[in-house]
């Protein structure tokens, strides 16, 4: 059984490049990975025992980037912090953070969907694992995802060519 | 590949290298634990997030997709004025008839206590209801907007999952004999069964109110569940009215 802290330190920069994409900020894209996390630990014994334990942690992250009540509820933000500082990130480009931004105004499960497909580089099956859903159901919701985007980041277009 | 697919591919690349730059932030566990819990759902505007997610906003505005789903059905009678809605029904051939039933020797709950007498003969009649697998009777307790099932739908779910062995009359059951919550709307007061449901954070809830839980769910089912980050499995709730809801379960 793999421990749960070789677990951490090699899925966290992966868990939270996906959350990057879905929460609203750095600082709650962090709190919410760290929240998955602690739940896996936890139930460590039974999660490592899944077939893909990065899978459950995936979906922990998923939900709780898109859920409804994180993004207005402040507390989330509260999480204190413990240990020596991380470096300071490098912030992402007006460019990168505007197509979220978009990418945000989504349905939550395209939300998801772009998210896993694009910064996870997930397989449509990996995908429909994650969000419990069929793999038609996971290109169904990314191809309404680009059809959307293609009008939403219409702007940005014309005034970048 | 075109412009939308470039720009989705650009910033998923800068925002993995983003994150790769990033130092894993040490687990605080103990500063986790020591946060208050979040307690009851108590204004109004989180309850309006709450419908937003569960469903509910089809009920308050009237006139979105669970209602259009009604549609399919015989319009519905309206509860009693007596707060215990009627129990007599127009029996739709697609949900009177089941072959099996999941509530079916499932033991009747106590009477929950502190509930208003509409609330309370509603919830009473629902049991009643799914112990005896009335399907007629358990649409005629379930009021115009009435939600179901995952996205939507009606009342004709409970003959669906009841004749494809998935039968949730007997969930149905057992969690309205587990605490409830009670969210307030500016409507009035709205009494959610599992009082799980009145968490927002999976971890703030009780564990007396997960024990409750196993009754329907295993560990492994309740592990999968708390990935949603606060309880999304069944749930059914009834208003300060003693009108009936939803039964759903899911986001």
């Amino acid at each position: 059984m793999i421990s749960f802290e070789t677990f951490y330190r090699s899925e966290y920069r992966a868990m939270l490049a996906i959350a990057l994409a879905l929460a609203s900020d750095s600082s709650s894209a962090e709190d919410l990975v760290q929240e998955a996390f602690i739940s896996a630990h936890r139930r460590w014994d039974r999660v490592s025992q899944y077939d893909s334990p990065r899978a459950w942690v995936r979906r922990a992250v998923i939900n709780r980037a898109t859920s409804l009540r994180r993004r207005v509820a402040a507390e989330f933000r509260a999480v204190a912090r413990v240990g020596p500082p991380p470096p300071a990130p490098p912030d992402l480009s007006a460019e990168t953070a505007a197509v979220w931004k978009e990418v945000h105004k989504l349905p939550r499960r395209q939300q998801q969907a772009v998210a896993l497909y694009y910064v996870g580089q997930l397989s449509m099956i990996e995908i429909a694992d994650v969000m419990g859903c069929s793999n038609g159901a996971v290109k169904s919701h990314l191809h309404r995802a680009r059809e959307t985007l293609k009008d939403m980041l219409a702007p940005w277009n014309e005034e970048t060519q | 590949m075109n412009n939308v697919e470039q720009r989705l591919q650009r910033a998923a690349a800068e925002t993995r290298q983003s994150a790769h730059d990033r130092w894993p932030r040490e687990l605080d566990e103990k500063a986790r634990r020591d946060r208050a819990a979040s307690g009851w759902i108590v204004f109004a505007g989180a309850f309006t997030l709450v419908a937003m997610t569960f469903g509910l906003i089809p009920w308050l505005v009237g006139g979105t997709d669970a209602q259009l789903q009604m549609g399919d059905t015989p319009p519905l009678s309206a509860p009693a004025d007596t707060g215990a809605p009627a129990t007599t029904a127009p029996a739709d051939p697609s949900t009177a008839a089941v072959s099996t039933c999941s509530a079916d020797g499932v033991t009747l709950p106590p009477g929950p206590s502190g509930l208003p007498d509409a609330v309370a003969a509603t919830g009473a009649a629902i049991v009643e209801a799914a112990t005896s697998c009335d399907l007629a009777a358990i649409e005629a307790l379930a009021g115009e907007g009435f939600t179901t099932s995952f996205g939507g739908g009606g009342v004709e779910n409970f003959a669906r999952w009841e004749n494809e062995g998935e039968g949730k009359l007997g969930i149905l059951v057992q969690i309205l004999g587990m605490s409830h919550a009670i969210v307030q709307t500016e409507g009035g007061e709205i009494y959610v069964w599992p009082a799980a449901f009145g968490y927002d954070r999976w971890d703030d809830i009780p564990d007396d109110l997960i024990d409750e839980l196993r009754q329907i769910y295993t560990d492994e089912e309740l592990d999968q569940i708390s990935g949603l980050g606060s309880y999304g499995g069944w749930r059914t709730g009834i208003d300060q009215d003693g009108d009936w809801m939803f039964y759903v379960a899911g986001d």
